[in-house]
Order: C-alpha cells, then structure tokens, then sequence
C-alpha cells in the first residue's frame, strides 16, 4: 500500500523549481497504478522521495505503512526500487549484482537466492558475464531480478521499459502483471500512453508538479469524453490551463537527475 | 551490530569492484614498483654523470700557474686522456679574464684563439680539460695541449688581450655578468652555469687560483718569517648531532610530503570511482534504496579509499626497500653513518600521521562527491594535490620549527610534529598537540564528508553538465582555467623570469597565460573568436580605450594610497621593480611589459575567462569575478586590489565594447604609461605622482571613457556547444 498527501518537493539549484506540488494518491496491494506525464513533471522526484532518496519538504507517504521520513529503514526494507537507469556495476557478473543485493536485504541464502532469480528471469547464459558488456535488454533483466530479490511488496519502477526493444518490454510488463497476481502493489512511472492503457488499474497524471487527475482508465475517459489515453491527457492538461507537452510515443532520453 | 555489518558488505563488494579496476591496480601496485627505482636510476645515473665530471674537475689533473705582473704563466701539467672516464665529454665551459688590463674581455681560446666554437663552449676551446689552453697573451694559443681538438682550458685574459676572441654567451648572460660587483682587479671566470660541464670547469679553474693564491699567501708570509696563513687559525668542522637526530631530521622532512603524495595519488581514483562513479552510472540510487545505515555506505568507501592510500604507501615503501638493497644505501645519499633510527620512534611516526592520513581519504571523498563527473574530478585532482602540498612544505622548510600555533594548523602540525618526533628536538606535549588537533581535523573532514556524501545535492549531481554547457555557462571550467593557470604561473612562471627575465616573461605569457586559455576554448567546444570577443572594435571605443587606459593608471595609484596603512608597499618590492628595469632598455620593457601581457593576459581574462562565465554571471558578477581573479593573478600581496580595481574596468570595458581589443589597447596604454613614466624617473621610490585630490578626476575620467563606450554589448551566449550537442 503506498499513500501520498499533499507531497510536494522544491530544488533550489541551479534556480527554483517546485518539483513535486501538493502531489497526492493511493496504491492498494493487488493494484497497478502508473504514474503518467511527460518528461520533467515530477515522475521520477515522486518515485525518488518515495524511495526515501529524496526527503519531501512538506506533505506526507507512507509505503507499507511506514512513513517515508521517520521510518525510511522499514520503507527500503518494504520495496523494490527500480530506477530509470539500470543502475548496475559495470564491473560485477549478474550474478554478483545479485548476490550483493540479496546480502544487502539480508536474505537467508544469497547466494540460492540469487540462482533462483537467474532461473526466473532466465539470465543463466549470461549469469557470469561482466554487466558492461550486457546488451539493454540482459541489463534490464538483471536490474529487475535485483529489485525483487527480496520479494518486496511493494514495487516502484521508473520507467522501466525505457531504451527496451519491443519484445524485452513485453516481457517486462508481463512480469509486472504476474506481480498484481501475485497481490503487490505496484507503482511505476512512464510517458508512453499504450503502457498505461494496457497494465495500470489507476493512472494518476502529473503534469509541472501538478497531480491533474487520479481514477481509472474509463473513470478519465468519462470526465473528459475522450476515448484514448493520450487524448485524455492534453484535455486535462488544457483544462488545467498548461501547454500540453506531448508525451513521446517513443523512449527519448531519460529524465535527467536534477529538474 | 547492523552498521558494522552493513559497511562490511559494502566495503567488500566495493572491494572486489575496485580490484578490477585497471586504473585503480596500476596507481597502487604498479606505479611505486616502477617510479620508485625508475626515479632514483635516473637520479642516479644524472649523479654519476655530475661525480665524473667534477672528478675530472679535480685539482690535481690541473697545472700551476704563475702570475708575474700582468701576465699569466701556466706551468706544466697535461691531462693524461685515460684518466677521462669514458664517454663523458667534457666541453670546457669557463674562461678567466682579466678585465683590468685593458683591451677589453677578451677571451682566450684554447683552441684557435679566435672562438670558432662560442656557440656552444662560451668562446673556449672544444673539450680539454684546461691543463694547457691558457695563454700567456690572453689570446689563448694551443698552449702545451697535445693537439687543438683536447688541449684546450679555460682561457684567461692577459691584460692585453687581442680583443678578436668571441665572446659565446648570450645577451642575457653578459647583462647578467655585467650587474654583479666585480672588484676591479679580479680575475673573472666566464661560465655557463647552465650545463654540469659549466660548472666542473669554474670549479676546476677557481681551485687553480685558490691554490696559486694559497702558495702566493705562503710565500708573502714566509718572507715576513710567519707560519703558512692557513696555520693561524685552524678551524675543523664537527657534527655534534646524533646520528638518529641527523636521520630523523633528514626522514622527518621528506617524510610527510612523500606520504602526502602518495596517500592522496593512491586514494584518488578509488575515491572518484567508489563516489563520483557510483553516481554516474546509476547505482547509487539503487544502493540508497536498499535498507543500508547510510553512515556504512560512507564508512565502507572510506574505508576503501584509506586502505588504496595505505597500500599505495606501503607499495612504495616496499619498493624503497627493495631500491636500498639493490643499490645500496650509500648510493642513494643516506645520511653519514648510515640510517640510525629506533623502530619505536618508526612506528610511533607512523601512529602519529594516521589521522593526517584519514583527514587526507576524507578531504579526497569530499572532492569526489563534489565534482560534477569523473572526468571534472581528474582534472582538479593536479590542483587539488599541488594545495595540499603546500602545507606539507613548510614543514620541510629550514628554520620552521614546532610552535602551538603550527601544531593547530592542519597538514602543517602533523608534517612538523613528525619531523620533531623523529629527530627528537621537540617537546612532547607540542607533538601531543599536533596529533590531537590532527584527530580533530580528520573528524571535522569525516563529518564533511558524511554531509558532501548523505546530502541530496550528492544524489542529485550538479545541475547536468549538457544543460548548463547549453545555457553557456562554463563557470565551474573557468576557475579550473584560472587555478591551472596560476599553478603553472607559480611553479614555472617564476622560475623561467627568475633564470632569464624577458624570456621568462614570454615564455610565461605566451605558453601559460594565453595558450591554455586559447586550448580550453577549444577543448570545450566553443566557438573561438566569439568566446573570446574577437571582434572589430568600433573606432571611437578604441579611441575612449586610449582614454581609459592612460587614466586607468590613476584609479592603480588611489588604491595603493586607501590600502597603504593595511598593505604597506615593501622596499623591497620597489627595489625589485627597479633592479628588473636595469636589466632592460625601455623599448624591451615595453614590449614585455606592456605589448605582451596587453595581448595574452587579455586574452585568458577578458577573453576566455570572462567568455565562459558571462552567460551565467550579470555584468556585475562578471567584473567583480574576472577583476578579483586577475588581481589574484600578480602574486604580490600589495598588488592584488590594484590590480583587481584595473581588471574590473577592463571587464567592463569589454562588455561595453563587446570586443577584446579594448581591453588590449587600455592594458597596452596603462603599463606602457607606467613603465615610461618609471624610466622617467618619475615616481621613484614609491611616491605617488601625483596628490590625491589630483588622481581622482582622472580616475573618474577613466570610468567615463569605459561608460561611453557603446559597441556591440555581447548579448548572453545562449548558443549550444558542439561538445553538448554531442
């Protein structure tokens, strides 16, 4: 379960932004809810103060009961972090990455562990292989077998199909749907609009900070009279009274660290 | 229980990272097994070089002289060639001339009389060894040489001498002769002291005239009936310093520095890569999300970085070792007696840099959470290292000694606290106070280091290279500049003008000033003439540039007189400036002083300084940054604000012309005025030349020139880069 209220977040360098803006939603156990909007709305410093990287400067989240603040231990125990680069050592197999994870999260056997994943996610071609010379497509494999290596319950990734080719994707999406299966509760960010459409129960869409509406597909569709994603996306972003900054079909450039 | 559980596993993961890391492994295994022998054979081999010449040198292959009058006899004496080590060619490269007789410095040649080889031997003889060449007529006959390729010496002037010798030194080596006092009825030794050869030979020929002074004294003192002079008062050195005093001072000063070196090159790499690469490549993220105390993760790196700073140490130490037993201690210039220290005092030396050597692996995590990237953090790694140094020299220097203060001052007390330990001159409780203020220090930069490492900013970077190289803002790169410049202006610039001022001077202006400033231009990716306003001026610019620049010499003076009670000009600033002059004619001042540093000083400042900052800076950022960094630049204390003040009316000047020319022609006016004015005598001594009542119209006049300028006012450069287009 992730609650968000009133969550806003303002950087100082170079200039003053306001990242994240009275940002506000819910994620149950079982529920797939996609964080939508185009690059530099507030996506990643959202999933990134939820991850307990960043500290909120006013506002409240809980993931798995626990307050990202004053418990941020019990909330990186709780969840599977994905962000938006692969995030691996270039210089560990895929293997090591695992086993260095699984010790991190103190898991039992690491090591038993770490097999086990490598046969879930099918990466035992390449298990003993330096990350640095995996293709896109292994790396994020290993990133993802590395963010559940704890079998967390709750899952944030950042956009996670960027950069994959198609069928590395629907791999990716197919696993994030056996975990709503599997009762957790998912959270991942993304701007391209078929993703939303075909996985998330819930879509909150976040434009310049601003939560502009949060409900299903057909709940959005209803209050705007619009039938596709993307359509329902500039209405609300014209309601709102902003210049609609067309999310990119394509994967372009990750959003960059800082706003 | 779980934070030392947790820096553990993060300490041996990243362990095992690093130890795949080519760089990391070649810096601390390698580099001391090599550089250590590598450096000390190459000493070496440059030692032996300079023992054989000098052997040679030695007084008793050389012939006696007589003087009689004004004439010179040589006496016996030929080398005998194998008594020449081998392969060591000795041009002769001294000359003695006697400049009271008249006839001018004439040189005598050993080998033709006439100099035929001045280039390169100073007007002497090819490669004798001087028992011979000296002629009685100061026109330096073949003498007694076995042939007039070897037989040649260094020629001594008769009093009469034929005056068609060359003389091979250049211009600045003859104005340097001619500045020094020379009695009149000296005999001077021509030498060039730039080749071991040069001075092998002074050192042979004045020991010929030492020894014919000596026997001359003798005999004077015989024929009074007294004892030989050097009987009257004998007087022998004697060392009353132990031997682990000598030892300790002699390790007590090279000790730290070395350490130092070592400790911040071996932790260096492993620092950017374990702090400023785990941001780059995404996995700090993943690593904070994981449920990891924070405070491990920083103690895991550090821990990481301190033990490749004490293995790199302990490299090198081991290759010392190994470098003593293969060469000898002896052969590596080991104090007389040979190394006589406690291994207590070793160790307890050893105990007492342990936290210079934490405070060093913070100080080097804290550079490698700061630096924008990887790349950032090797280029501000030589500047960083060369500050750290610093401190660490002064303790090496001679009459430095523990007080309470030095032992507070970070690095400094440590470095001095070690060298009193181990040569044992100093009070306990000084040493006691160094290591506690070193513990203090090294916590102090811990707690930094946790802040630079926990803090969001190191999580976030700084703001994305791309985007500011897009908005034009390369800040971060022009301090970069500036520090690179002013370290090459201080270890190479002063020395190049302290060995040869007017080539000094070019070399320095030229090669470190302007051309660094031109290759980051370039090496970033701008557009050259641009960055550097390299624009047509508009005439009446240039023509208020004139204006500004003459009257720009004023707004220098007004500032001298306000800092005057707070910085006093010292005499020996004024006495420097003026022994400068006396080496130069004016129209060679001019162009050294004025044309040149008019055109390259401009060129870093106002050009690729003031270039890569004015788009992120305003108009007042830009003149008090480039002003203050200018100022910095002229070293001397007193002259910094002076120089400051005219460096922010020539930013301003340029960013009202919009081209660099202005900026040229008011620095080429304002020095050429001050120097002309200097030969003029005018100003002599310091005093201002005019009151100050009458300076402040003309500086004002100054500032109204720069205010009507009007050229192109260069507009914010918004224009992406190549470099970040790539």
């Amino acid at each position: 379960m992730i609650e968000v209220e009133h969550l806003s977040k303002t950087f100082h360098r170079p200039e003053r932004v306001t990242a994240v803006d009275d940002v506000g939603f819910r994620c149950a156990p079982g529920e797939i809810v996609g964080l939508l909007g185009p690059n530099g709305a507030g996506k990643t410093t959202t999933l990134r103060i939820l991850a307990t990287l960043l500290s909120p400067d006013s506002g409240r989240a809980t993931v798995a009961g626990h307050d990202v603040v004053t418990a941020p231990d019990a909330v990186r125990r709780s969840i599977g972090y994905l962000s938006a680069s692969t995030g691996l050592y270039p210089r560990l197999t895929a293997r090591e990455t695992l086993v260095y994870f699984a010790e991190l999260h103190a898991v039992p056997d690491a090591a038993k562990r770490a097999d086990a994943l490598i046969e879930r996610f099918e990466i035992g071609a390449f298990a003993h292989v330096r990350c640095d010379r995996l293709s896109t497509g292994m790396k994020q494999k290993v990133s993802i077998a590395r963010a559940i290596v704890h079998d967390p319950p709750v899952l944030i990734f950042d956009e996670p199909t960027l950069g994959l080719d198609v069928l590395v994707a629907q791999t990716l999406l197919a696993f994030i749907e056996e975990r709503r299966a599997a009762g957790r509760t998912v959270l991942f960010s993304t701007h391209v609009m078929r993703e939303a459409e075909r996985l998330c129960d819930r879509i909150a869409i976040i434009h310049q900070g601003h939560i502009l509406a949060e409900d299903t597909l057909d709940a959005l569709q209803a209050r705007t009279g619009e039938r596709e994603l993307e359509q329902v996306f500039v209405r609300l972003v014209e309601d709102a009274g902003g210049e609609p900054a067309a999310p990119a079909p394509a994967a372009p450039a990750p959003e960059s660290a800082a706003p | 229980m779980s934070l030392r559980r947790d820096t553990l596993r993060v300490f041996r993961w990243d362990l095992r990272y690093q130890l795949r890391d080519l760089r990391t492994l070649a810096f601390v295994l390698l580099s001391p097994l090599i550089l250590v022998p590598g450096t000390f054979w190459l000493s070496q081999s440059a030692g032996e070089r300079q023992a054989q010449a000098f052997a040679v040198a030695a007084p008793p292959v050389v012939a006696e002289w007589t003087v009689e009058g004004d004439d010179i006899t040589v006496v016996g004496g030929t080398l005998e060639e194998p008594e020449r080590p081998d392969g060591v060619e000795l041009p002769v490269r001294a000359q003695v001339v006697l400049p009271t007789g008249g006839g001018g410095a004439a040189a005598a040649d050993g080998t033709d009389g006439t100099g035929t080889n001045g280039t390169e031997a100073d007007g002497i003889g090819t490669d004798g060894i001087g028992t011979d060449g000296i002629g009685t007529d100061g026109i330096g006959t073949d003498g007694t040489g076995a042939d007039g390729r070897d037989g040649t010496g260094p020629g001594v002037d008769g009093p009469h001498g034929a005056g068609d010798s060359v003389d091979g030194t250049s211009a600045g080596a003859a104005a340097r002769d001619e500045t020094e006092p020379i009695p009149p009825d000296a005999y001077v030794i021509r030498y060039r002291g730039a080749s071991i050869e040069g001075h092998a030979a002074l050192e042979r020929t004045r020991a010929v005239i030492r020894r014919h002074d000596d026997a001359e004294r003798a005999a004077r003192f015989a024929e009074l009936g007294l004892p030989p002079p050097d009987r009257v008062l004998a007087a022998a050195p004697l060392d009353v310093a132990s031997a682990e005093a000598r030892t300790g001072d002699l390790l007590g000063r090279a000790l730290p520095i070395v350490l130092l070196l070592l400790v911040l090159s071996g932790g260096l790499y492993t620092a950017l890569d374990l702090i400023t690469g785990e941001r780059e490549r995404g996995t700090l993220e993943t690593l904070l999300s994981a449920p990891v105390d924070r405070r491990a993760v920083l103690y895991a790196k550090g821990l990481s970085v301190l033990i490749t700073a004490l293995v790199t140490t302990a490299m090198a130490l081991l290759s010392l070792g190994l470098t003593v037993w293969i060469f000898g201690l002896d052969a590596m210039g080991g104090p007389e007696g040979g190394f006589a220290l406690s291994p207590g005092r070793i160790v307890l030396a050893g105990a007492l840099m342990l936290p210079l050597v934490v405070m060093l692996s913070a100080a080097l995590m804290m550079l490698a959470a700061r630096v924008p990237d990887y790349k950032a953090g090797q280029f501000l790694s030589a500047p960083a290292m060369m500050l750290g140094l610093l401190p660490a020299g002064v303790a090496a220097l001679p009459d430095v000694e523990l007080t309470a203060f030095l032992a507070l001052l970070p690095v400094t007390g440590i470095a001095l606290a070690v060298r009193a330990l181990l040569s044992g001159v100093s009070e306990g409780w000084l040493i006691g106070l160094a290591f506690a203020a070193a513990i203090g220090h090294a916590a102090i930069a811990l707690r930094f280091a946790r802040n630079a490492l926990t803090g969001e900013r190191f999580l976030l970077g700084p703001p994305d290279r791309r985007s500011r190289y897009a908005r034009g803002d390369y800040l971060p790169e022009a301090i970069g500049l500036f520090v690179l410049a002013i370290v090459c202006l201080w270890f190479f610039g002063q020395t190049a003008q302290s060995l040869d001022l007017v080539w000094g001077m070019v070399i320095t202006q030229v090669a470190l000033i302007a051309a660094p400033a031109v290759a980051m231009v370039v090496w970033l990716g701008r557009p050259v003439r641009a960055t550097l306003s390299l624009r047509a001026p508009r005439l009446s610019d240039l023509g208020l540039g004139v204006v500004a620049g003459a009257a720009a010499t004023a707004i220098g003076q007004l500032v001298f007189l306000v800092q005057a009670p707070l910085i006093p000009l010292p005499e020996s600033f004024l006495v420097e400036f003026g022994e400068q002059f006396a080496q130069v004619s004016l129209p060679v001042a001019l162009l050294t002083f004025a044309v040149l540093p008019g055109l390259c000083e401009e060129v870093l400042f106002r050009g690729a300084i003031l270039g890569l900052v004015r788009a992120r800076l305003g108009t007042v950022g830009c003149c008090l940054l480039v002003g203050a960094l200018f100022g910095l630049m002229h070293l001397a204390v007193p002259r910094i604000l002076p120089t400051a003040a005219l460096g922010v009316l020539l930013t301003w000047a340029t960013l009202r012309s919009g081209s660099l020319w202005v900026p040229i022609v008011m620095h080429l006016v304002h020095n050429g005025l001050l120097f002309s004015l200097a030969f003029a005598g005018v100003g002599e001594g310091g005093e201002a030349v005019l009151p100050w009542w009458a300076m402040v119209p003309i500086a004002a006049v100054a500032i109204g020139a720069v205010r009507l300028m009007r050229g192109r006012v260069n507009a914010p450069a918004s224009h992406r880069s190549p470099r970040a287009a790539a």
